[in-house]
């Protein structure tokens, strides 16, 4: 899976279109609107057999920030009722979420698609500059990883704090926390 | 897709709700908005809206059209268009800059805004 597949949207026709069209016009430019920013990690390439977790048990993780990100790191440790890896980014489940879910037996899900209920969230991956979701999800008591190397911003940056947030975190940013 | 007078919209979308706490981000100058497969949680925060392809790159000098209240666009953030594309997401600051704050924003002219409510039309569009 290439860097743009991530952005082709099977979910709606609409979706499609607005993709294709700033593709198109991307060409013509030469200055992709669509180009990830650099913090944007490498698509999650498989796990080792040997990292994944047996089925129905679950491991930890720990999240640390990027080079240019933002945070001391989280741990993630889904549980059964509270597994989901909850991606709320654009073009489905970002490979950090992937990533996360595969090293600790979590579900990978997307926000954008499906309902779920904040307790069953483990942890919530979002792909914010800075403004909105960057703030709503710590609000919300949930672990909050922002692929992109944002630091606390925004009306909602009061609830954004070290124990809740990192950024800039990509798939080499992950590891296991040993029991 | 809202069809409304003028020349082939780069965007155009209706609004479908606008949550309290985005009422009061727009009080500070900053409007959120995603697109209608926003998860509950983002209601709350942002101005929601219907279905919409993004039909062309957005760039400084086109116009924002709120409801008839037209503010010129002075910066377009790196991850702008994208984000309009990927997540019907647009984040507005009434700012007047050029380079914007952050990578998601598009930045225009401060202005008076109109009033927020459901069934109002948001477009952009082509600069002259």
């Amino acid at each position: 899976m290439g860097l743009f597949d991530r952005f082709k949207k099977p979910s709606t026709a609409d979706a499609n279109q607005a993709s294709d069209g700033v593709e198109a016009d991307n060409t013509a430019t030469e200055t992709p609107a669509t180009e990830p920013i650099e913090t944007t990690p490498p698509v999650a390439e498989a796990v080792d057999t040997a990292e994944k977790p047996e089925p129905g048990s679950y491991r930890k993780v720990r999240v640390n920030p990027g080079r240019r990100g933002w945070g001391v790191g989280l741990v993630v440790a889904p549980e059964p009722g509270r597994d989901l890896i909850y991606s709320v980014t654009g073009g489905g489940i970002h490979p950090v979420a992937q990533r996360i879910a595969d090293m600790t037996g979590g579900t990978p899900f997307d926000g954008f698609r499906s309902k779920a209920d904040f307790s069953e969230i483990a942890c919530a991956v979002i792909d914010c500059g800075g403004t909105a979701r960057i703030g709503v999800y710590p609000m919300k008591g949930v672990l909050t990883i922002d692929i992109h190397g944002a630091m606390p911003s925004g009306p909602l940056m009061r609830f954004i704090n070290e124990e809740n947030f990192v950024s800039g975190s990509g798939v080499d940013n992950i590891e296991i926390v040993e029991e | 897709m809202v069809e409304i007078g003028g020349s082939n919209p780069k965007y155009a979308t209706e609004v479908t709700s606008v949550g309290e706490m985005a009422k009061d981000f727009a009080a500070e100058g900053m409007l959120v908005f995603f697109g209608p497969q926003a998860p509950d949680e983002l209601h709350d925060i942002a101005i929601i809206t219907g279905p919409s392809p993004l039909v062309g790159v957005v760039a400084p000098g086109d116009i924002l059209n709120v409801d008839g209240a037209r503010f010129r666009i002075s910066g377009v953030g790196d991850r702008a268009n994208a984000n309009i594309a990927e997540l019907g997401h647009l984040v507005v600051k009434l700012n007047g800059l050029a380079e914007t704050e952050l990578p998601g924003d598009v930045s225009v002219e401060p202005g008076e805004l109109p009033v927020l409510e459901p069934g109002i039309v948001i477009q952009i569009l082509k600069g002259l």
